[in-house]
């Protein structure tokens, strides 16, 4: 690990970061900026492309990077940014979601069956409203820091995620049903 | 609502990438770094337009010269001409000159 992330971690005086660090910063980050880019585009070998070409965009801009948290917003704005580049240029089809290698045990058990049909409904999102719900409920951001990283204002980020809240809920409602009034 | 957001945050945790992710990406940067060897620089970038330039010159300064020369040559043809003219003129007038003296012997 290279002196800059060490110094990171430490919370010592920042300093650019260097190729000696890069490793690091892989092993780190590639989960986020893969799923970020999974989640969006629903197609594993183009979200490993676009993933790829982020970290090649890290590694030339390392040495404008001083720290873990700068390193962080950077990749994020960055890979969102290309989500939504990647979308406009083209649609992408749904793809079967079988082939997705499934993390370790979540803490929550999962309905698999579930999670599959809400991905699908989030692929169908807008693509602005997709990368906001993405960046909302995988990094857990809040409205402020989602329009940090998008470049959008506040109040465009909150109506759009509350949009699509809405939108994924009737949807989820129509297709799997709620007898109990679950999701309302 | 509560529910949805459960659901949500189960649906999109995050993943491992493939195998060899990191890998690849590290192979990708060796490749864009020989790629990058091989790339002209700002100085070779320099270089090339200083050579462009100059030969752009050389050619200019070779058209030039050829044109001068060739005016050069045509001057001298015309004046060797105008001085033929004249001696064949002289020539003339000195037979004349010759014919009205005889004459006026006679």
């Amino acid at each position: 690990m290279g002196t800059a992330l060490a110094n990171a971690e430490l919370d010592t005086a920042p300093e650019p970061l260097d190729a000696h660090d890069f490793d690091a910063l892989i092993a780190r980050h590639q989960s986020m900026v893969f799923s970020i880019a999974f989640h969006f585009l629903q197609d594993r070998s183009a979200a490993e492309e676009l993933a790829q070409d982020v970290f090649l965009q890290l590694y030339r801009h390392l040495h404008n990077l001083q720290s873990a948290d700068h390193v962080m917003f950077w990749l994020r704005r960055v890979t969102a940014h290309r989500c939504i580049d990647r979308g406009r240029r083209r649609h992408f089809k749904m793809r079967a979601l079988d082939g997705v290698p499934e993390p370790e045990a979540p803490a929550v058990p999962v309905d698999p069956l579930l999670t599959r049909r809400l991905r699908s409904l989030i692929g169908d999102l807008p693509d602005p409203a997709r990368i906001a719900v993405v960046l909302r409920y995988q990094e857990d951001l809040t409205p402020d820091e989602i329009a940090r990283v998008l470049d959008r204002p506040v109040a465009t980020v909150k109506s759009q995620l509350q949009r699509a809240l809405k939108t994924l809920r009737e949807q989820l409602v129509r297709v799997i049903g709620d007898p109990r009034g679950y999701y309302r | 609502m509560k529910a949805l957001d459960e659901e949500l945050r189960g649906a999109l945790r995050r993943l491992q990438p493939p195998e060899g992710f990191a890998d690849r990406v590290r192979q990708r940067v060796e490749s864009e770094g020989r790629f990058a060897r091989h790339q002209p620089t700002r100085a070779t970038g320099a270089m090339r337009w200083a050579l462009a330039a100059t030969l752009v010159v050389a050619a200019g300064g070779g058209l030039w010269y050829r044109a001068e020369e060739q005016r050069r040559l045509q001057g001298e043809e015309a004046k060797r001409q105008v001085l033929l003219s004249l001696s064949i003129a002289g020539t003339k007038l000195k037979a004349i000159e010759m014919k009205v003296n005889h004459g006026e012997e006679r």
